[in-house]
């Protein structure tokens, strides 16, 4: 990663920036705090996700459909929605609470934070442990019943101890992301600053770009050990349960206390989420949020005026970053998976790191490389779509890791023998079987730029502006009803895309299949 | 006979591990030839590297007298068919069958009518429309055997094609590739660890362990004459009776056996005892022959009492103590169970030396 290195190019050549953050406690204490909210954020985000995966593959309740479609909606929607809506429902002049219960609330601070957090990004964990959970056997579960164990020894001596390494990897998941996370800070967090806010405010307040550099490098350390463990450690511990035939039993029967705990949990999530949703298509028709709810169409007006050019921008952006990602990310994969090539283990290094380099850092690594020759990219939107393939390489890798492991070797091997050389079985068999892995990889890279932020926030101008900063920036300074209705075209057009794809592609295409 | 395939030393190693340690053995041309062996003893790797999909760390493979070993695995013409058949999934049965021929500039028309011979041949014709997800096992392994048929391999290449199906139609199914294949008069190496399936189809037999080849014989030599005691253990139930030599004439041998010295006499092996020699003596349990009364022949029978019995359809299983032996003993078809006393005897020519043990 040049781009990690160029961070700390500017910074390697003297420690005087580093002995300056340490001298500033301000700053020293947005790491501990980054720190501490990554914490907190991940255990309560791992045990809602486990929770929900529990619910969803090990017992009955009703409604899974829609706390699945909760939790899709979740994963595909801007990475602050959670943030702007809960200011909007238990702000100082929240909807609920002041609304409602008539009294101010501060949801400013940490403890908003970590609400914020948990709700956004319990479905990362959800995705890793629905996997997990699924892959364990029911027959073991019926084999300690058997023996005599309670239900309760069950889950105890045989689901948790088998679901602990995709617990520990969840985790990280998640503990990547909240560290990396910079729109729910800015928007919530209030006097308790992260990292990624610092960052940004040395940026574009000081345009300290050093310091800023510091911040990253500092905050990249914590997040690239994580990174680490989870591939190379935890990834390996996870046990394969799969031996013989699968089992044709169906999941046990839970107590019906457990089932209908488990359900009311998840419908008390779920509704959560649901709530910022609507509260964020209300806000845009109502004329301002808190004080005055009549119906009006002033903020559409605006939005569409002010925001269909960068809409715009991001459609053709998101179009070109994806086609990249898919057919790159596949190419990658196949090359990884299939070749014994030289620099194997680097190019899968490369493939997977992006995902753990948190966006700012990476948008904040972009400007330093790209603002200097050999390349000037600053300022161009070359810079906004070479910065969304690096960040979503991994997402196309992971789409055509799929796709790859599905295809067994001997399919291949077949063409081989028939005669076909490297380059026909690539054409004739390897590709059109992966057809469905570069159009996954296609549609979620796809999603995935057009609700960024993190990153683009840095690499913006007026000129080449994306939908997801300037929502930030409305947000920011108190325009409610804008950012909601800007917010809700953006994700109306998200899940359309979704909807539609998943239409056209059918079974063909497995798109969140949770 | 000429030989199809011919393998020099050849060795190929998987980090520190030997799967296949300088096979040497040539496989007779138009016949058909299995690779027999437990799970692990190389002989999937050492068909996979005839294939071409292993380069040999030492040695050669010759294809009708050409060195391949260098030769790439699509220019190799070796018709494989895989364990899991290795259908393309996004192909029609058809275009599945007619692959291989893209790459051998047939002509269309050709093409189709090779695909069609083949298909009929296999019984197939009515599916050449479907996608093989559409398909049974047996059908789906039909399909991969036209597609390795229809390029005319030098060699056809089975990779444990039956082992995915069920012993009924793995029954039938074998009895019709041995006839294929002597029909159309090529060369097969078939890979199973089934022993009763090697001895079914195979005109020559390879059994290896480890690795090393350690025997080659034609099925009837691998059963009832095994050169070590892995191959009489390996295939089959046998008896393996330790025993000395007593005294050597030019036809037969005396031998001394087990703890209470009962005296057999056994038809001379090919190799040169000396008096005094420990040797394994085998025999098949088809051949121990059990009575009431005492039995006509002379010599080579003795006392023994029944301590156990097992019914098993066509025949009945007896395992006797015998002059201090432990022997198993297949009856056939037996309505009273003998019980008690027997007289146990064993054919001369029925009773076989190891030659490794001795």
């Amino acid at each position: 990663m040049m781009v990690a290195a160029s961070v700390e190019g500017p910074s390697g050549i003297s420690f005087a920036y580093y002995v300056d953050f340490l001298s500033r406690k301000l700053l020293v204490n947005s790491f501990w705090n980054s720190l501490t909210m990554a914490v907190i954020s991940t255990a309560s985000a791992t045990v809602v996700g486990f929770l929900f995966a529990y619910a969803m593959t090990r017992t009955d309740i009703p409604g899974k459909r829609f706390f699945k479609g909760v939790v899709i909606l979740q994963l595909i929607s801007l990475p602050f929605t959670v943030g702007l809506s809960f200011v909007m429902l238990f702000g100082r002049r929240g909807l609920i609470t002041y609304g409602l219960f008539g009294r101010p609330f501060e949801i400013y601070g940490w403890h908003g934070l970590w609400m914020v957090q948990t709700l956004t990004f319990f479905p990362l964990a959800y995705l890793v442990l629905v996997g997990v959970l699924k892959s364990i056997d029911p027959g073991l579960e019926y084999a300690a019943r058997n023996l005599g164990a309670r239900d309760a020894h069950v889950f105890r001596d045989v689901v948790l101890p088998l679901s602990i390494p995709g617990v520990a990897s969840a985790a990280l998941l998640v503990a990547m992301n909240v560290l990396g996370d910079f729109g729910n800070p800015a928007l919530i967090a209030g006097d308790f600053t992260v990292i990624a806010t610092e960052a940004y405010m040395q940026i574009v307040g000081w345009g300290n770009f050093r310091m800023a550099a510091v911040l990253c490098n500092i905050l990249f350390l914590p997040v690239f050990i994580l990174f680490i463990a989870q591939k190379y450690w935890v990834s390996r511990k996870v046990y394969v349960t799969v031996t013989g035939a699968p089992t044709q039993l169906g999941i046990r029967k839970t107590s019906r206390l457990v089932k209908w705990s488990l359900f009311s949990f998840c419908l008390i999530i779920s509704t959560v989420i649901v709530l910022t949703y609507a509260s964020l298509g209300l806000g845009g028709f109502v004329r301002t949020w808190g004080v005055d709810y009549s119906f009006t169409t002033l903020h559409l007006d605006y939005v569409l005026f002010q925001g269909i050019p960068a809409i715009e921008n991001a459609l053709i952006f998101s179009l070109a970053s994806g086609l990249a990602c898919a057919i790159l990310g596949v190419l990658d994969a196949y090359i990884v998976f299939r070749k014994k090539m030289l620099g194997r283990q680097l190019l899968d290094l490369i493939s997977t790191l992006p995902a753990a380099v948190p966006g700012f850092i990476l948008g904040i690594g972009y400007i330093l490389s790209f603002n200097t020759p050999p390349l000037i990219l600053t300022a161009t939107p070359y810079i906004i779509i070479l910065n969304n393939i690096a960040r979503d390489l991994p997402t196309g890798f992971q789409a055509g890791m799929a796709g790859i492991q599905q295809i067994d070797v001997s399919i291949e091997e077949a063409s081989v023998n028939l005669g076909a050389g490297t380059f026909q079985t690539l054409r004739n068999v390897a590709i059109p079987l992966l057809k469905s892995a570069l159009g996954a990889g296609f549609i979620y890279s796809f999603i995935k730029c057009m609700t960024t932020v993190s990153a683009v926030i840095f690499l913006i101008t007026p000129k080449w502006n994306l939908p997801s900063p300037i929502i930030l920036g409305l947000a920011g300074e108190g325009y409610w009803g804008q950012a909601a209705a800007l917010s809700a075209i953006l994700l109306t057009i998200v899940v359309g895309t979704l909807l539609v794809c998943r239409a056209i592609a059918g079974r063909r295409i497995p798109l969140f299949e949770v | 006979m000429k030989e199809a395939v011919s393998l020099n030393e050849a060795t190929k190693k998987f980090g520190s591990v030997t799967a296949v340690d300088h096979a040497t053995f040539a496989v007779e041309d138009k016949s058909f030839t299995v690779l027999l062996g437990p799970s692990g003893c190389g002989k999937t790797t050492l068909l996979r590297s005839i294939a071409g999909f292993y380069d040999l760390d030492e040695g050669q493979i010759l294809i009708k007298g050409k060195d391949v070993t260098n030769v790439p695995p699509h220019k190799r013409n070796t018709g494989m068919v895989f364990q899991n058949y290795a259908l393309f999934p996004h192909m029609k049965v058809f275009d599945n069958i007619a692959y291989g021929l893209k790459f051998r500039q047939s002509p269309k028309a050709e093409a189709e009518q090779r695909v069609r011979k083949v298909a009929g041949m296999l019984g197939i014709e009515h599916l050449l429309t479907r996608f093989p997800a559409q398909l049974s096992g047996g059908e789906q392994q039909r399909v991969a055997v036209a597609r390795a048929l229809v390029i005319e391999p030098e060699v056809l290449l089975l990779d444990e094609p039956l082992s995915n199906l069920d012993a009924k139609v793995r029954v039938r199914v074998r009895a019709e590739l041995k006839k294929i294949q002597c029909d159309l008069g090529i060369t097969a190496i078939h890979v199973t660890h089934d022993q009763e399936e090697a001895l079914a189809v195979g005109d020559k037999i390879v059994v290896m362990n480890k690795g090393k080849v350690t025997q080659i014989g034609t099925p009837t030599e691998i059963y009832f004459k095994p050169q070590t005691r892995f191959v009489a253990d390996f295939i089959g139930t046998i008896n393996l009776l330790k025993a000395t030599v007593a005294k050597t004439t030019a036809k037969e041998v005396l031998l001394s056996v087990g703890p209470d010295k009962v005296l057999l006499t056994c038809v001379s092996p090919e190799v040169v005892l000396r008096d005094g020699q420990e040797v394994i003596l085998s025999i098949r349990p088809e051949n121990v022959e059990l009575g009431g009364e005492k039995p006509a022949r002379e010599g080579n029978f003795l006392r023994g009492e029944v301590k156990d019995t097992i019914f098993m359809g066509a025949i009945t299983r007896y395992f006797v103590q015998a002059g201090g032996l432990e022997l198993i003993a297949d009856v056939q078809g037996s309505d009273v169970p003998l019980k008690d006393s027997v007289y146990v005897s064993m054919d001369s020519s029925k009773l076989h030396i190891l030659p490794e043990a001795s």
